[in-house]
């Protein structure tokens, strides 16, 4: 292994050791372990492809987070502008591989299953302020939109949180 | 939102705000707001319980994607990454996700791995080449420094060697340069995949532009969508109001309906007095007309024992004009038995023994005189007691005539007037005759008070007989007496009446036919033993006439 001449840390080691929180964050994108794999790879090639765009001493998970997101909603945008919504959103129905890793790894509480029934929108907006750190005031200026907004749908999503939840205990969990 | 809580989505989001702030978070709350949040925790169990419910889980959220050690990374991606800016490197296993290598096109050029093709394509490589053009050099040398030192013997097989060798480097030669040349073929390929690929990642970084610029446009959405949703609820509320007053409505309609049911029940109520009224009337002038047959069978009843009477006195009077001849011719033969005694007295001497019977003969004659004279007496007395029950009858007859007057039922008084006038006193028929026709219509309209004419109904074959005044329940009845072509009576009556009106009603009297109908102040009735066609047909002619 080479070290890169001006010593700071490589985008590249720093990479790797984001790659279970970012597997993570695919799985819930795309409810489905080979897909997640598929878009996590997808994502690091072009977060590498542009590394030069990264400046460091920010946080790399915020960058590479949003191109993953960015990925996923142009490829779901993309598939619905084919498919003119006449089939059922194919990404909603969990595949085996993501029930055999969200029992394995992820799904251990309701909580964690209960996120996975949130839109991918509201997943996302959920981890930007939860898992990478975004002020509501960020997350308003990223959206263009006032920082009311984001409180509603944050409260929004966490009652989809909740009610998810409120059912997985009733139904016993299975 | 938070629909099981019981709380407001305004209220439910200014405590998601407060949980979040609590964690440090910039969730945008107003002092105000924070206080009040604060104070409904300590007051209100379902606040209490739903910031408990946010922390745990806002807890749960924060370690989401971080507390998953166990998530399977590739390491096939992570010896991509690590390999990523080393030259010397080459990981990628296109095999085995061909993805990869279309993927991979959005970095070119920054020393990722490049796969030309699938495994098994053919893949050329100038190294065997270049071996075994060495090969080739080797053997010839090796050749040559045998033919030294071995003779020529051996010269003209290796030179023959030597050529073949020649010719087989010549061989290994061209193949080198076709494989030069293909090489170079290959790697123009792969400049022009570099370049594609150099497209596509550009089309790609814009879709992403755009994306964010779409991104801008919904949250501007978003702001319209959260005013028309203030909007929809004012509609409701205003729509809520709207329903309400119609409620109003609706509630005072079924009032007025409820009414109109009342009004309606009071209405079916007076409906069916009236019907018991009228059926209690019809039994009553049944009464009366049953009440009326029966006294006309005793009138009959009495009329024909009237006739009895007559006929038993008639006979009497004849068996007494037979007794009267009888005895005359007796006393007629009496005298000539005298005379034949005077006779005999004087030729007594000679007819002693005949004398005794003659004497015996007159004795017999004597009491058959007797016995006429005791039979004769007898029919006085029979004749005597028959004209006593002729006059108890006339007695009757009269009772019933008075018993007809006081009846209430009009109609049948002036039925049973006509039969007693019209037919048992045929000669009376009228009081006053057709030839005084203005004295009769003066006459009846001073007893009625109104107008009383005799209308022509000569064109009907009836003419007109003249007039009588009867008086019914105290009340004065004029009748206009007529004829029919078949010489019958039939009459045309008049009488105050307060009845109310009526229109003109068929009716049968026994053998009698009427019509009658009234207006407000007069009754009407043609009666006669006339068709009722025709007495219908007098009635329209008869009507218009005494129209008020």
């Amino acid at each position: 292994m080479q070290t890169s001449a001006d010593d700071a840390p490589r985008i590249e080691d720093e990479l790797v050791g984001l790659l279970p929180k970012l597997k993570a964050h695919a799985l819930y994108l795309t409810r489905s372990g080979d897909k997640a794999d598929d878009l996590l790879q997808r994502t690091c090639l072009r977060a590498l492809s542009r590394s030069h765009q990264w400046q460091p001493g920010t946080r790399l998970d915020r960058w590479v987070s949003t191109i993953m997101n960015s990925i996923w909603f142009n490829e779901l945008r993309q598939r619905r502008q084919r498919q003119e919504q006449e089939l059922p959103e194919p990404d909603m129905v969990a595949d085996a591989g993501f029930e055999r890793q969200m029992e394995a790894q992820l799904m251990v509480s309701e909580l964690r299953r209960a996120c996975a029934r949130l839109s991918d929108e509201d997943f996302a907006l959920v981890t930007k302020i939860h898992s990478y750190g975004y002020t509501y005031r960020e997350v308003a200026d990223e959206l263009g939109v006032p920082i009311g907004t984001v409180l509603s749908r944050v409260s929004r999503a966490k009652a989809v949180i909740k009610r998810a939840a409120d059912e997985l205990r009733q139904g016993g969990g299975s | 939102m938070f629909a099981d809580s019981g709380l407001s989505d305004e209220l439910a989001e200014k405590i998601v705000a407060f949980v979040d702030r609590e964690a440090g978070r910039d969730a945008p709350l107003t002092a105000d707001d924070e206080a009040m949040v604060r104070r409904l925790i300590d007051e209100d169990p379902a606040v209490r319980a739903l910031v408990d419910e946010l922390r745990a889980t806002n807890a749960g959220l924060d370690t989401l994607l971080d507390d998953v050690a166990a998530v399977e990374v590739p390491d096939r991606l992570v010896a991509l990454i690590r390999g990523h800016g080393t030259s010397d490197v080459a990981v990628m296993t296109p095999a085995s996700d061909e993805r990869a290598g279309a993927e991979g096109g959005a970095a070119p050029g920054e020393g990722e791995v490049v796969t030309l093709g699938a495994p098994g394509q053919r893949r050329f490589s100038y190294g065997p080449l270049a071996a075994a053009a060495s090969v080739a050099v080797l053997i010839s040398s090796g050749a040559l420094f045998y033919i030294y030192n071995d003779a020529h013997t051996e010269r003209t097989r290796l030179q023959a060697v030597l050529a073949s060798a020649t010719e087989q480097a010549e061989i290994r030669g061209r193949e080198l340069a076709d494989a030069r040349a293909e090489l170079s073929r290959l790697a123009g390929i792969a400049e022009q995949a570099s370049s594609q690929r150099q497209a596509t990642a550009d089309r790609l970084l814009a879709n992403e532009d755009s994306l964010q610029q779409l991104q801008v446009e919904r949250a501007a959405l978003e702001g319209r969508y959260a005013a028309l949703e203030d909007e929809h609820q004012r509609l409701r509320e205003r729509l809520e109001q709207q329903r309400a007053e119609i409620a109003d409505g609706e509630v005072a309609r079924d009032q007025t309906t409820k009414d109109l049911a009342d009004a309606r029940q009071a209405l079916t109520e007076a409906e069916s007095q009236s019907q018991d009224q009228q059926q209690a009337l019809t039994a009553r002038v049944e009464d009366l007309t049953g009440e009326l047959e029966r006294r006309e069978q005793r009138i009959a009843s009495l009329s024909g024992e009237l006739e009895a009477g007559k006929a038993s006195a008639t006979s009497a009077q004849t068996e007494l004009a037979g007794l009267l001849d009888k005895q005359v011719e007796l006393e007629r033969r009496l005298a000539a038995a005298e005379l034949d005694k005077q006779q005999l007295q004087a030729e007594r001497q000679q007819v002693e023994r005949t004398a005794t019977t003659a004497e015996q003969q007159l004795a017999s004659l004597q009491a058959e005189l007797d016995e006429m004279n005791r039979r004769f007496r007898t029919v006085v007395v029979g004749l005597t007691a028959a004209e006593d029950g002729r006059q108890e009858a006339l007695q009757q007859l009269v009772g019933m005539e008075a018993d007809l007057a006081a009846s209430k039922n009009w109609l049948g008084q002036i039925a049973q007037y006509h039969r007693v006038y019209a037919e048992t006193a045929r000669r009376h028929l009228v009081e006053v005759g057709a030839d005084e026709l203005d004295h009769i219509q003066e006459w009846l309209s001073g007893m009625l008070g109104r107008e009383i004419v005799a209308p022509d109904l000569t064109r009907f074959g009836v003419t007109f007989a003249g007039a009588r005044l009867l008086a019914i329940n105290d009340e004065p009845v004029a009748q206009l007496v007529y004829l029919d072509a078949d010489d019958r009576p039939l009459a045309l009556c008049v009488i105050p009446s307060t009845g109310g009106a009526k229109s003109p009603t068929p009716s049968v009297d026994g053998e009698l036919n009427l019509v009658d109908w009234r207006d407000d102040r007069y009754g009407y009735a043609v009666v006669g033993w006339s068709d009722p066609e025709l007495l219908s047909t007098l009635t329209e002619a008869i009507q218009p006439v005494y129209d008020l």
